[in-house]
């Protein structure tokens, strides 16, 4: 079989087609493709007297941001003590220029504010940390009531009490704040689901 | 002893020049009288300071804020008291949020006490806008311009386009009120460049 230069011309055209061709549709699969599946895994930790996210209580203010980047806000709480704020949604607190706390809840700075600059699409993704005791965002009162017992107490009394709950655990001391879902009763532990979290040390 | 006439007269003019002062005279005439007027001037000034004005030289005249925080790439936010947020673009000047707690209070109040905020100085927009006006009053003032949220609750948010700015106001609902429009009063307001902002239609 004798082949002229066109023919190999136009073999080699019909394979280019080709291959851009299943390119393109081989794209457009990916784009119609379910998303990936949310991946299992271990939430960040947040320990007691120990570490918060994998950062060290007692860690210098400036490894702190080394480690973890300039934080997009920052916060003189009073003549010894700093937080830095990332994502809107988590602040480590400094005392004396040293790691000593941690902040978790929703838009720490005024979300009408940040919000009109900037979509804050992981919201809830931000609400992301667990104590080792299996404690994290949407643990009902009921819960943390089994887990925490008698240590457990409030600074108010009456119905209002289940929205703020604290206790000791060494030096720290640990808050938890709650929301609630209106349509269940005032006494029902069940319907108080965790929203919130502060761990001060008493270094403050 | 001989006494100094001299010295003598010197001290009966120093009593007498104290025992002249009126207490009253230490007071302000009425309660607003020495205080600041915040009047917040759209696409001219903030409190008394220029629009465009360079953030060192804000600090300069306000102190340096309690918190400051990165809003954009060209855009922040220098915090005073908790309830002042001066927004610069460029790091100049650019607008104002004003709101009754701009930082997390749970944080600020686990290690502060103070409590001072905006609500002691007060603030108004030359067009007589001001803290806890009604939202009917607002309607009468502005007409036309103002602009509703697509948002289900509405009557919250609205805003309004003045030059180079959006205003946007925020409103509570006192419910026992019931639902028209003087049941809604402002109790928030942020102001920047119409650019950077949620549009206002």
């Amino acid at each position: 079989m004798n082949l002229k230069a066109n023919d190999f011309l136009t073999i080699a055209m019909a394979i280019l087609i080709g291959w851009s061709l299943s390119r393109f549709f081989s794209d457009k699969n990916d784009l119609l493709r379910d998303p990936p599946s949310p991946v299992t895994r271990t939430k960040p930790l947040i320990i007691p007297n120990e570490s918060f996210f994998g950062v060290s209580m007692g860690t210098s203010e400036d490894e702190v941001l080394a480690k973890l980047g300039p934080p997009t806000g920052y916060i003189t709480l009073n003549a010894q003590s700093n937080a830095a704020i990332y994502d809107n949604s988590k602040a480590f607190i400094f005392t004396k220029g040293k790691l000593s706390g941690i902040r978790i809840g929703f838009s720490l700075i005024e979300s009408k504010l940040t919000g009109s600059y900037r979509n804050e699409d992981n919201y809830y993704a931000n609400q992301d940390w667990a104590l080792p005791n299996g404690i994290t965002y949407g643990t009902s009162l009921e819960r943390i009531r089994e887990l925490i017992g008698k240590r457990l107490t409030s600074d108010r009394n009456g119905p209002y009490s289940r929205f703020h709950q604290k206790y000791q655990d060494g030096e720290s001391t640990i808050h938890f704040y709650f929301g609630h879902r209106a349509d269940a009763a005032d006494d029902d532990d069940s319907s108080y689901t965790l929203s919130g979290f502060l761990l001060t040390t008493s270094l403050e | 002893m001989k006494s100094h006439p001299l010295l003598l007269l010197i001290f009966l003019c120093t009593i007498s020049a104290v025992c002249s002062q009126d207490i009253r005279d230490k007071v302000a005439k009425t309660r607003d009288e020495k205080k600041p007027k915040l009047v917040i001037v759209p696409n001219k000034s903030i409190f008394g300071i220029d629009l465009g004005t360079p953030e060192e030289e804000v600090f300069k005249k306000l102190g340096k804020p309690e918190a400051y925080v990165v809003l954009a790439p060209s855009a922040t936010a220098a915090i005073y008291k908790n309830s002042i947020a001066y927004l610069f673009k460029d790091d100049k000047l650019s607008g104002v949020y004003l709101n009754h707690s701009i930082i997390d209070g749970t944080l600020v109040g686990a290690f502060s006490t103070d409590q001072e905020t905006y609500r002691d100085i007060g603030w108004k927009l030359p067009n007589g806008i001001r803290e806890d006006i009604s939202l009917a009053k607002i309607r009468k003032i502005l007409g036309d311009k103002l602009e509703d949220d697509p948002a289900p609750y509405r009557k919250h948010h609205k805003s309004y386009l003045d030059g180079g700015q959006v205003i946007h106001l925020y409103f509570s609902h006192y419910v026992d009120q019931g639902d028209d429009d003087s049941a809604y009063t402002l109790y928030s307001i942020l102001i920047k460049p119409k650019e950077a902002s949620t549009p206002a239609k």
